[in-house]
């Protein structure tokens, strides 16, 4: 598989470290039920058949984190972000 | 005791120079180690890289890349190195805190900037005062990192890196030859050019490329530890071509 | 040497006359250059080439090409024996040394084909039915018995003496496939000024133009070849990669593709790498790959002398070789003429030409007339003879039987286009009844199938399909240019009969010659419920064989939709995964093995270290120096206890530049730590380091280190020299995807740095002497967990007075290349004290001593407080971790917790690995109390010391428990002590 690392150009998918799900965000950690939050969190799980945004870590190259659209079923990479200008969204965003 | 006098190893200094692989004609791998440089990593500092590469640009006459490329000469490179974030070489064994921005101000680069199709041709310049030589007393690498903290600590984060990593520069009719037994990247002329630089890694070991000329010469960083496993895969791979270690 | 009796004079085409000497089974012969070791051994009139897998049968050379089921050798000999391999895919070199393998005593003696008398227990399921009882049979009668009846060659037993590499290609348009429609993909491409890639398995470029005699605009075909080979030779940006078989394709346009650099020569040239395994990178691919010839089905239908028809005609038109004297052809389509046309022109006598198809084309009677040939409309039942083919028996459509002799009969049963590298991603192939084939379904992204692969056998259709394709592939890529013009091709007739799988078959009716796969076993498998192609494939082992059942799989579809009365289509295919033919291990693993079987980190005193004798052990990727042994000292532990004797008593200096160093720089930097450290780091003053713990977010440890403080806003982080990759990753992540909002700046800072601890009651007297005089190194300049920029000889470093040892102790640090000129001054300093260098053994036993946790206990699956560390952990503020550290479960002090043990007989040893249980209870999983993590000998105090993980941990102080090693059949009382055994008030750290 090949990953379009936005900065350093497409590369072979050895370049890079899988983490999963980039939809998870990590819990508020005062709310009353945060520890079953975090189980969450940290444990569970979806495993969707078709595209799935989840993060890459560029450890061969850039040292980016970035968030990849990837079809789960075809591998196609249907999109490719820094993870920290998605993370500054998700904030702005609240 | 007697006052302490420190040379430096390089990293590739328990290799012997000269030939090895195939000994016939000339050798199809040119490989040399360069040695004394100081480098230094340089993170901007939080929204604060337009005014980082103003800066830069006032102070060195370079515009720092945003995007896999090197900017600078032999005496002061600004490699890409990730996001908001550059290496920075310098050569060594000059005294201890130059006024590097004196040697490679903005007058040694103004011409060298415009011309686009040269941007990163070497000039060799000439060092305004004496270097002083490996092993004496007061010797030692250019100390990039106060230049830099002094130059654009305002708007970057510096981190010294030393010489703690070894650069060699290979070129030679087989050079890409070579270097295909190891790097995953694509060095054809339309893909990769004097200039440019990409991150990535030869044989597991992670390298720092960047292409100096289109003879083609191009120069590879890694980390110094892995120095003897790097050389350990260059010599197996231009083998059949005939390495010279100059 | 013998001549050469079945070698054609008037047709050959190998080029040049060269001769080349070789032997089999110790026989010498005399083939050509251009030969492979299949046409040469059949120039020689060798026929019985091997043994069947199973039951031991004679076998012959079936094909010319990868597909090759049966003819395979043991070639060369020592270290370079290589079993299994294809005599067809052998290209002949001057002494050539090979062997049939899978008999004994001899080729044409072997007396284990008596297994074809035990055929029934051999048959299908056999090892499922026949092996079950009593399990430990398994190992001591069945496997090697079966072994020795059963197998292939023999695998040298001496290393590899040659060399393999890796490379990796880009390319614009890769055309996998130098056939017909290949060669004018490529030329396509190429003219239009893409950059392509024409891999060929062959040595030579041409495919079937080479086997067949074809007319290209009037000239013969392989002429036409040359001229295509010779433009494309000429283009700057085509590379043509012959010997080379692309063996799988990989997501993102990504090809697995072996270049045997020198499987044609006695060994590799010097320098030069066996074989070379290539990543191809491609925008688009034409896949071009031909067809494979399917056999036929009939009693006998291995033995030596039956043949694909198309490799007869190879080797009579491109070999110069006559693979018989008096042949029958048996074939289902409209291309037997051509076959029986070539042997017709090589003087070979056609005796029939056998056609099942109720309608057979005129051509094809008219020209067995012509020949002489009887056209018979009917099969061939059986083949009779025993080491090769003598006759066949003939049923013709009118319900006759007539037995033809003949020492040839060449066979077609249509063709199954080579679609493997179109199913790896996962495309289904699809049934065509008009072509009787399994066609590429949906192709991988930005690949076109063309040609015999697509089903499109003609030759004038494989010339268009791949100018087009080619030309497609080049504009896909934003190239311009316009489609070769196609030569004239003479006339070919295309029809094709359907699959053919009735027969009246009388004797062994082979579908996977190689695994010996007949079709009772088929039948066999259908009557025990195993319909199911993946149930079929594995019970009956078809297709599982090095061939992967190239010309078996097809036909043995076609049975099981016989017996099932379904369609071939609803039955469908197994899957095709990589390699499309054997890849050896070593092309796998290129430049990596050995001593480069991974990257070696060495340390700036490595060489140093390496002349006082150290000796080395890894850490992670590093080699560190594991203790420094003097001339006399009995054993390692004799060398280990004096290096910890002069730390605890005078000074001693090790290398810790493996640490992970990470400068983390900004205005949150602070905030930042106390993010991902579970104590507070921004109470911490400038000049200061702290010990530091961080958790992963499931609350378990992750790693530990020390952190120095340089100014307000920036720190320097360590990290276990094994966890400093996957710490520096978590960092960012928590920097760039957790808080991007946070002004920090981090970098690893790992190699700038030469770091050596120096340690002992007199380190600071050697420090003294060595680091510059205007840096204040006393006590009270520079107390315990400082940190300073200091020089050394004018070099600036840094200092920071650390232990890990419990003395008083410094880690001094100067930049990478200064590490050899470091150490150097250091042991020179510090001769009057009697310096030593000390290695990661001494270093383990005086954290041992000190009860620090390392490695053995930052496992993964303990807890801050398991590891006794609970003050560490902040309750005023949110860290990774933080939440789930706290369940329940993980905060129970009956968790296996840390504590330190000491044997009760002070003489015994301890043993890492030893498990816990309670005193007069039974060894058994239930009564588990945890485990000894680490021990050391401890010559502070004079017997052995272990930390461990007991439940309960410091609680149980005082109490006996077994430490029970059934491993080595250690089985001790051991009793429960506080985890630190040297220097419990940490008196010797702040001298
Ligand atoms: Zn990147």
């Amino acid at each position: 598989m090949r990953i379009p690392c936005p900065s350093c150009g497409e590369r072979g998918h050895e370049e890079f470290a899988y983490l999963g799900d980039a939809s998870l965000v990590r819990p508020d950690p005062t709310a009353p039920d945060a520890e079953a939050r975090f189980a969450d969190y940290v444990y569970l799980r979806d495993n969707p058949a078709g595209a799935l945004r989840e993060l890459w870590y560029h450890a061969a190259g850039c040292h980016a984190w970035l968030v990849v659209t990837r079809d789960t079923r075809t591998h196609e990479i249907s999109g490719v972000e820094p993870a920290k200008a998605a993370a500054l969204r998700r904030q702005e965003a609240g | 005791m007697a006052e302490i006098v420190l040379s430096p190893t390089s990293a590739f200094a328990g290799i012997p120079r000269g030939r090895s692989g195939q000994t016939d004609g000339p050798p199809g791998v040119i490989a040399s180690e360069r040695t004394d440089l100081a480098m230094a990593t340089i993170i901007a500092r939080k929204g604060q890289s337009a005014a980082l590469r103003d800066t830069v640009r006032e102070i060195y006459g370079l515009k720092l890349p945003i995007r896999p490329t090197w900017v600078g000469n032999d005496e002061l490179a600004f490699l890409w190195s990730g996001p908001d974030q550059w290496l920075a070489l310098a050569t060594g064994t000059i005294g201890p805190l130059s006024p590097l921005r004196e040697r490679v101000g903005v007058r040694a680069f103004a011409s060298f900037e415009d011309a686009a199709s040269e941007t990163t041709a070497s000039k060799a310049l000439t060092p305004p005062f004496p270097t002083r030589g490996r092993g004496s007393p007061a010797g030692g690498f250019v100390d990039i990192e106060t230049e830099l903290r002094e130059s654009i600590g305002a708007f970057a984060a510096i981190s010294a890196q030393g010489d703690g990593r070894a650069v060699l520069r290979l070129s030679g009719p087989n050079v890409h030859d070579t270097l295909a037994k190891g790097l995953p990247i694509d060095l054809h002329e339309s893909a990769f050019k004097p200039g440019d630089v990409a991150i990535t890694q030869i044989a597991h070991i992670g390298v720092t490329i960047r292409q100096i000329d289109s003879s083609p010469t191009y120069e590879i960083i890694l980390a110094r530890s892995l120095s003897l496993s790097f050389w350990s895969w260059l010599v197996a791979s231009s083998g059949e071509f005939g390495l010279d270690f100059t | 040497m013998a001549e050469q009796p079945f070698r054609l004079k008037q047709t050959g085409r190998l080029g040049t006359e060269k001769p080349l000497a070789f032997t089999f089974d110790g026989k010498r012969y005399e083939g050509m250059a251009g030969d492979t070791l299949a046409s040469a051994l059949l120039a020689n009139g060798v026929q019985l080439v091997g043994r069947s897998f199973k039951y031991h049968r004679p076998r012959g050379i079936f094909s010319a090409g990868s597909e090759e089921p049966n003819a395979l050798v043991e070639l060369r000999s020592g270290a370079r024996r290589e079993p299994n391999t294809r005599a067809t895919m052998i290209e002949l070199y001057d002494g050539l040394d090979a062997r049939s393998q899978n008999r004994w005593p001899s080729l044409s003696l072997d007396l284990l084909a008596v297994n074809s008398l035990a055929a029934p227990i051999l048959s299908a399921g056999f090892y499922y039915k026949t092996f079950m009882w009593p399990s430990q049979f398994w190992e001591k009668v069945y496997e090697p018995l079966i072994r020795r009846a059963a197998g292939l060659g023999r695998a040298a037993q001496e290393a590899d003496p040659d060399h393999y590499e890796k490379a990796t290609a880009f390319c614009d348009v890769l055309v996998i496939g130098a056939g017909p429609a290949g060669l004018m993909a490529a030329l396509a491409a190429g003219r239009a000024g893409a950059r392509v890639i024409l891999a060929e398995e062959d040595f030579r470029l041409g495919g079937r133009l080479l086997g067949d005699r074809r007319r290209l605009d009037g000239q013969p075909s392989p002429q036409w070849v040359a001229q295509i080979e010779a433009e494309l030779d000429e283009m700057p940006n085509v590379r043509i990669m012959t010997r080379t078989t692309v063996f799988g394709a990989y997501d993102g346009g990504v090809y697995g593709a072996l270049e045997r650099v020198s499987d044609h020569l006695p060994e590799p040239l010097p320098f030069t790498p066996r074989q070379r395994l290539w990543h191809i990178i491609a925008r688009r691919t034409v896949l071009a790959a031909g067809a494979i010839e399917r056999p036929l089905l009939f009693g006998n239908n291995d033995r030596p002398g039956v043949m694909l028809a198309g490799a007869v005609r190879t080797y009579l038109n491109r070999h110069a070789v006559a693979p018989g004297g008096r042949a029958i052809v048996f074939a289902t389509n409209d291309d037997a003429a051509r076959t029986v046309a070539d042997l017709t022109a090589a003087g070979i006598a056609v005796v029939a030409l056998v056609d099942p198809r109720p309608r057979p084309p005129s051509s094809s009677i008219d020209l067995a007339d012509r020949v002489g040939a009887a056209f018979v409309t009917g099969i061939i039942s059986r083949a009779i003879g025993l080491r090769q083919v003598e006759a066949a028996v003939v049923e013709t459509d009118r319900g006759r039987t007539i037995v033809y002799d003949c020492d040839l009969i060449a066979v077609s049963g249509g063709w199954n286009p080579s679609i493997h590298l179109s199913t790896h991603l996962g495309g289904k192939p699809v049934w065509n009844e008009d072509r009787a084939a399994f066609l590429p379904g949906t192709p991988p992204p930005g690949t076109t199938v063309i040609g015999a692969a697509a089903g499109d056998f003609a030759l004038r259709d494989c010339l268009a399909e791949g100018a087009r394709a080619g030309l497609d592939a080049a504009e896909g890529e934003g190239f311009d240019g316009d489609e070769p013009a196609l030569p004239e091709v003479d006339p070919e007739g295309t029809g094709i009969g359907p699959l053919l799988t009735t027969t009246a078959a009388r004797g062994k009716t082979f579908v996977d010659l190689q695994n010996d796969v007949t079709v009772k076993d088929v039948e066999l498998a259908n009557r025990e419920g195993f319909h199911a192609v993946e149930h079929l494939k594995r019970y009956t082992t078809l297709g599982m064989a090095t061939d992967q059942g190239k010309t078996a799989n097809v036909l043995g579809l076609a049975l099981m939709a016989e017996l099932t009365g379904k369609p071939i289509a609803a039955i469908g295919t197994t899957t095709a995964r990589p390699p499309f033919t054997p890849v050896a291990i070593g092309a796998l693993a290129g430049h990596h093995r050995g001593r480069d079987f991974r990257p070696t980190r060495l340390t700036p005193s490595h060489d140093w270290a390496a002349r006082q004798g150290a000796v080395f052990v890894e850490a992670g990727q590093w080699l560190r120096a594991q203790y420094f042994p003097r001339p006399g000292e009995a054993d390692w532990l004799a060398t280990v206890n004096r290096e910890v004797n002069a730390v605890r008593t005078s000074v001693g200096v090790c290398d810790v530049s493996t640490l992970g160093k990470i400068d983390i720089q900004g205005a949150d930097a602070a905030t930042f730590l106390d993010r991902v450290y579970t104590n507070t780091f921004s109470t911490l003053p400038v000049g200061k380091a702290r010990y530091g713990l961080m958790l992963r977010e499931d609350g378990f440890v992750m790693d530990d280190g020390t952190t120095a403080r340089l100014a307000d806003d920036h720190f320097f982080m360590t990290t276990t020299t094994a966890n400093a990759a996957k710490v520096m990753q978590h960092l960012e992540f928590c920097h760039q995807w957790l808080w991007p909002e946070l002004d920090v700046a981090l970098v690893s800072v790992t190699e700038a740095w030469s770091q050596y601890a120096v340690s002992g009651p007199k380190s600071r007297d050697v420090l003294r002497t060595v680091i510059d005089p205007e840096h204040d190194i006393s006590d009270a300049a520079f107390p315990y967990m400082a940190a300073g920029a200091i020089s050394v000889g004018g070099i600036p470093g840094r200092l920071f007075r650390l232990s890990f040892s419990g003395e008083l102790a410094y880690e001094i640090a100067l930049p990478a290349s200064y590490g050899n000129a470091l150490i150097q001054a250091l042991m020179e300093a510090g001769a009057p004290f009697g310096i030593v260098p000390y290695g990661t053994e001494a270093l383990g036993v005086m954290r041992v001593e000190k009860g620090h946790v390392a490695g053995n206990e930052l496992n993964g699956t303990t807890t801050a407080h398991d590891l006794g560390l609970g003050r560490m952990v902040s309750a005023k503020k949110d860290f990774i971790g933080r939440t789930l550290a706290n369940r329940a479960a993980l905060i129970d002090t009956n968790r296996p917790r840390l504590a330190g043990f000491r044997p009760v007989d002070r003489t015994e040893r301890l043993r890492a690995g030893a498990h816990f249980i309670q005193l007069d209870t039974e060894a058994v999983a239930a009564n588990d109390q945890g485990y000894m993590t680490s021990v050391a000998f401890s010559p502070t105090l004079g017997h052995w010391i272990g930390l461990g993980l007991i439940s309960g941990g410091e609680k149980r102080i005082g109490e006996i428990v077994r430490a029970y090693d059934p491993v080595r059949n250690g089985d001790i009382a051991v009793e429960i002590v506080a985890p630190v055994f040297v220097d419990p008030e940490g008196v010797k750290l702040r001298g």
